[in-house]
């Protein structure tokens, strides 16, 4: 057994080490990120779990290995209600920078917790990397920069692991969807197309005909096995391109949000809630921000739009008319949007990704 | 990352993963899995077989009407149709439910069982909804009728009822 331990920790070293290569960024760029995270959580995906406390008692079926399965059924509404100002409040705090560790710690348990029950009509979301970025941002020094009451900075060690941990999930999530695929999918046989069949369940079954869906039957029958293999093969190759050099990581990333976009345009599949997950490992810190005119005002815009948002939340809280996406309110009337907001994120995610690639070619995107 | 972390993140990564592969339904929350999917599609087919699950409501002229999912199942979203519909809308007591698994058997796995007391609050809240939509609130049905869409237009060329199930609310 020794022995073997002996044999693997070179490799172990080895591993990390990589992969700390190929995904760090300074304190500073995960502070800005920080705040681009706060928006998105303010603006577009906002924790909202009260409406789980009006759905009857006898749709309670968690899955088996869940925390909701500890309980006998949805607990009162006071305690979704109660989450849901809990995440508002943290969401705010780490935003701003007031206890930004502490805060993510509690706004990851509470959205675990609420998830849990929202997961129990018998069916599970995969939208797990958000909660992932937010587990891996507690090791991080995110909060320690441009905060109102910074953290306490964990060494430059820890810090490190922060980003490259969270480049290990998302390339494993992406492996644990790729890997059956690889070996069901790459059949050779023109005949049979596993794209297919996600396309026309959505396109008949749940009404996913925008944008490109109506014309893709149009395209050469050997297109729709060469989708099922830039798929499968997209999905599996992640480790690979991350232990390659930082260069390779980045190419990855920008391929995974031209997935996306595909996805959204010819399966309506936005998955908007990786984009914020992939734009943590882009370098967001520039030259210092100077103490000028322009800086003062963007910093009080900065501070203060969080706030006001945070503010407009309560009020349709009381009002009784919040949700979870772009401060609305019905699931349905929302899917529209979500599609046309994941174009333009996917679009945009794809020209910062290429940009910093230009840099990473020339040497200066040195963190 | 020192190895003994490192055991532990494979083991967090690895047993949901295996779990997963045995038997979807047995799925973990919270677990890094991302969606699998792995069907396929017959190109050779004329028609692709659709199974759509169909909530009707008996209107003011007593005859079934169509509910739109979303407006029935409301605040729940619509996609969450299929498996609230394999769970009989939580209108039955089950203490179990059957699975499938990756080696072609099936598992019978432990599940919550439905209180009398909330069947009842269920049925109200069916009630309710149906009142809410204009329907009459003592029952509604729900049928699974299976569709082959032609892949050429796009349009329905032959569908059967599969299934078809009347709840009664008390």
């Amino acid at each position: 057994m020794r022995k073997f331990i002996n044999l693997i920790r070179p490799w172990n070293t080895r591993f990390w080490d990589k992969v700390i290569t190929n995904t760090i960024r300074s304190d500073e760029s995960l502070a800005i990120f920080r705040w681009i995270f706060g928006f998105y959580s303010l603006i577009l995906f906002t924790p909202y779990y009260s409406w789980i406390s009006s759905v009857p008692p006898g749709l309670f079926d968690p899955p088996l290995f869940s925390i909701a399965y500890l309980f006998d059924s949805f607990p009162g509404g006071i305690a979704f209600v109660l989450s849901d100002y809990i995440c508002l409040i943290a969401i705010l705090c780490i935003t701003i920078g007031v206890k930004a560790r502490l805060f993510t710690v509690i706004l990851l348990l509470v959205k675990i917790f609420c998830l849990s029950f929202f997961f129990s009509f018998g069916k599970i979301d995969h939208n797990i990397l958000e909660n992932i970025l937010l587990l891996c941002m507690i090791f991080s020094n995110w909060g320690s920069n441009y905060a109102l009451i910074p953290d306490k900075k964990f060494s430059e060690g820890l810090t490190n692991k922060a980003l490259s941990l969270l480049a290990v999930f998302i390339c494993f999530g992406m492996f644990s969807a790729g890997i059956l695929k690889l070996v069901i999918w790459i059949d050779f046989d023109f005949k049979t197309s596993g794209f297919l069949t996600w396309y026309y369940r959505g396109y008949f079954n749940l009404g996913r005909t925008n944008f490109l869906a109506p014309y893709i039957l149009e395209l050469p029958r050997f297109s729709f096995e060469l989708f099922d293999y830039l798929a499968a093969l997209f999905e599996v190759s992640g480790f690979i391109m991350l232990l390659k050099s930082r260069k390779s990581w980045f190419i990855w990333l920008m391929v995974a949000c031209f997935f996306h976009l595909s996805n959204t345009l010819i399966l309506n599949i936005p998955f908007l809630e990786h984009s914020i997950v992939y734009a943590a490992f882009l370098n967001f810190s520039s030259k210092k921000i100077e103490p000028n005119k322009i800086n003062i005002i963007l910093k009080r815009v900065a501070f203060s739009a969080p706030i006001i948002l945070f503010m407009l939340h309560i009020v349709f809280k009381l009002n009784g008319t919040a949700s979870g996406f772009f401060l609305g309110t019905e699931y349905e009337n929302q899917i529209i949007l979500k599609l046309y907001f994941g174009v333009f994120i996917w679009i945009s995610l794809i020209l910062f990704f290429a940009i910093q690639l230009k840099k990473i070619k020339i040497g200066s995107l040195q963190t | 990352m020192s190895l003994k972390w490192s055991f532990v993140i494979l083991l967090l990564l690895m047993i949901p993963f295996f779990v997963r592969s045995f038997a979807p339904a047995l799925e973990p929350y919270p677990a890094v899995l991302l969606p699998l999917g792995i069907g396929l599609f017959n190109m050779d087919s004329t028609s692709i077989e659709v199974e759509v699950t169909e909530i009707l409501g008996i209107n003011e002229n007593g005859e079934w009407e169509m509910i739109y999912p979303e407006d029935f199942l409301n605040p729940i979203p619509r996609y969450y149709l299929y498996p609230v519909s394999q769970n009989n809308f939580g209108l039955e007591s089950k203490g179990e439910k059957v699975i499938r698994t990756a080696i072609d058997r099936t598992l019978k796995i432990p599940k919550k069982t439905i209180k009398e007391k909330e069947i009842q609050a269920t049925e109200s809240w069916y009630r309710q909804r149906l009142t809410k939509l204009g329907f009459i609130p003592d029952s509604f049905k729900v049928t699974k009728i299976r569709k082959w869409v032609s892949i050429n237009n796009g349009k329905v060329t032959n569908e059967l009822v599969a299934d078809e199930k009347i709840y009664k609310l008390n």
